[in-house]
């Protein structure tokens, strides 16, 4: 059996298409992540303790079950309230869901690393605390919190692959339908791999970008 | 007319002390850090506190400008009573200086940074203003040639000194140091400690816990003795050292002083 070119050629359109929707939704998805994240570290780290004690559960039950189980929790279990989304969107909340919990983790261990004399140094200035937190600690953890960070947003885009379970038409699901339909296998498997390396790779590399900008 | 004298003349003689601490304690869990604690510091004063480790001399210090918030009693700063809210806490601070053992500098911020980060933040002080404050602070502790450096590049006792001109950069009206030289290397002891006796007699008010029995018998004005969370005596230096009253503080020199 020869790898063939012209199945691999065929198939392509359709598969770019799936692309597209895998980078939507991993866009998205990182993007609401990156932007939640720091207030519900903040959060996490100085509000009032029922604030505190909320978002910690949050993060807690959230890595404490796979992704599988939240996309199916959005996708059956939140109509029941009232909240309805389609695969799609299910498939935005559901991995921003994962990816916040992760990356608030990330971040507190990352300020809480920094140790407590700066922080007591800040205060004793007359820093309020929030202020210490967000002008002093804040900025100087996240450089520390990209390689992590970075890490953990690639397993959120390849989590996007369990929204096939719910038929996005994301690459593993049109991937796996081609397959299925076409019995054309080994051709469909390489552009599955390369379009995933392709977008976790434009993360990882914007994130060595940032990264060196930081410095 | 009389009255008005009289007043006058009580005021006089009793001026009202820069800090008033009144029935401060402090506990953690089971062990009592702090027992009823009074004191009080008149202005300019030099106070040093010396003990056993363990015997809440840091605890002491760090209740003052709320680092630990005390579990009972009353702090007054400037006649003012310190409350319990979050603003009452950050004005106190905002007056009061702290020099830890550490130096605690932000790392990521170069010497005149670390200086110039509180006024322009907290003061609203303009970058022009608080940097030309900075380098005279800079000049006073003897780093003028070091403010572009980032910590990690200075020494410990220069990187204490940047942590001194950081708080001095608040204009404090009083200034705490808590163990100032004890992580350093025995030959930059010395730096610091010049840094603070100047300090001193430029006038600034200031309490410091060390162990450097030699500073505090130059430098202080009054030295506090303290063990199991009390204060056992408060003394001038020449009595402290010379004709001291308690039978702890006795042996504790006994032991501090034969080598």
């Amino acid at each position: 059996m020869s790898f063939d070119w012209l199945s691999f050629w065929e198939f392509l359109p359709r598969m770019l298409q799936a692309a597209l929707v895998t980078i939507q939704v991993s866009v998205l998805a990182v993007g609401f992540s990156c932007l939640l994240a720091p207030p519900l570290t903040i959060i996490r780290l100085i509000a009032p303790w029922p604030a505190r004690v909320v978002v910690g559960v949050f993060v807690e039950i959230v890595r404490g079950i796979p992704p599988l189980v939240i996309i199916a929790f959005v996708y059956f279990g939140l109509p029941a309230i009232g909240l309805m989304f389609d695969g799609f969107w299910t498939g935005v909340v559901a991995l921003t869901i994962v990816g916040v919990a992760y990356a608030v983790e990330i971040m507190r261990s990352a300020i809480e690393s920094l140790g407590r004399g700066q922080r007591e140094a800040a205060l004793a200035l007359g820093f309020p605390v929030w202020r210490t937190y967000l002008e002093l600690l804040f900025l100087q953890a996240l450089k520390r919190t990209l390689p992590p960070l970075t890490n953990e947003l690639a397993n959120v885009i390849k989590a996007s692959a369990l929204l096939s379970v719910i038929s996005v038409h994301e690459i593993t699901q049109v991937g796996n339908a081609l397959i299925f339909e076409t019995f054309v296998v080994a051709e469909i498997m390489v552009q599955m791999t390369i379009l995933y390396l392709i977008i976790v790779g434009a993360l990882s590399t914007l994130s060595r970008k940032l990264e060196s900008r930081l410095v | 007319m009389n009255e008005t004298t009289e007043q006058i003349v009580t005021e006089q003689t009793t001026p009202q002390p820069l800090l008033n601490v009144t029935g401060l304690s402090k506990h953690f869990c089971d062990f009592t850090a702090l027992h009823n604690i009074d004191l009080s510091l008149a202005d300019g004063e030099r106070l040093i506190i010396c003990g056993p480790s363990g015997s809440g001399k840091s605890t002491l210090i760090r209740c003052i400008n709320q680092l630990e918030s005390p579990d009972s009693g009353q702090i007054e700063l400037q006649g003012q009573l310190v409350g319990k809210a979050p603003r009452d806490l950050v004005m106190l601070r905002r007056r009061v200086g702290m020099v830890f053992q550490q130096f605690n500098l932000f790392p990521h911020l170069s010497v005149l940074d670390n200086i110039t980060a509180a006024p322009r933040k907290l003061l609203n002080l303009d970058k022009a203003a608080a940097e030309h404050k900075a380098l005279e602070l800079l000049a006073r502790v003897q780093l003028i040639d070091q403010s572009a450096k980032f910590p990690a590049q200075l020494s410990g006792g220069q990187q204490q000194r940047v942590a001194i001109a950081r708080a001095l950069a608040m204009d404090p009206v009083l200034m705490l140091f808590d163990e100032p030289t004890s992580a350093l290397d025995p030959e930059m002891i010395r730096e610091v400690l010049d840094v603070m006796r100047e300090l001193g007699e430029q006038g600034m008010s200031m309490i410091v816990v060390t162990h450097e029995m030699q500073f505090a018998r130059q430098a202080a004005d009054r030295i506090a003795f303290m063990d199991q969370g009390q204060i056992l005596a408060i003394e001038t230096p020449e009595d402290f050292f010379d004709n001291p009253s308690q039978p702890r503080l006795k042996r504790f020199l006994d032991n501090i002083l034969q080598h």
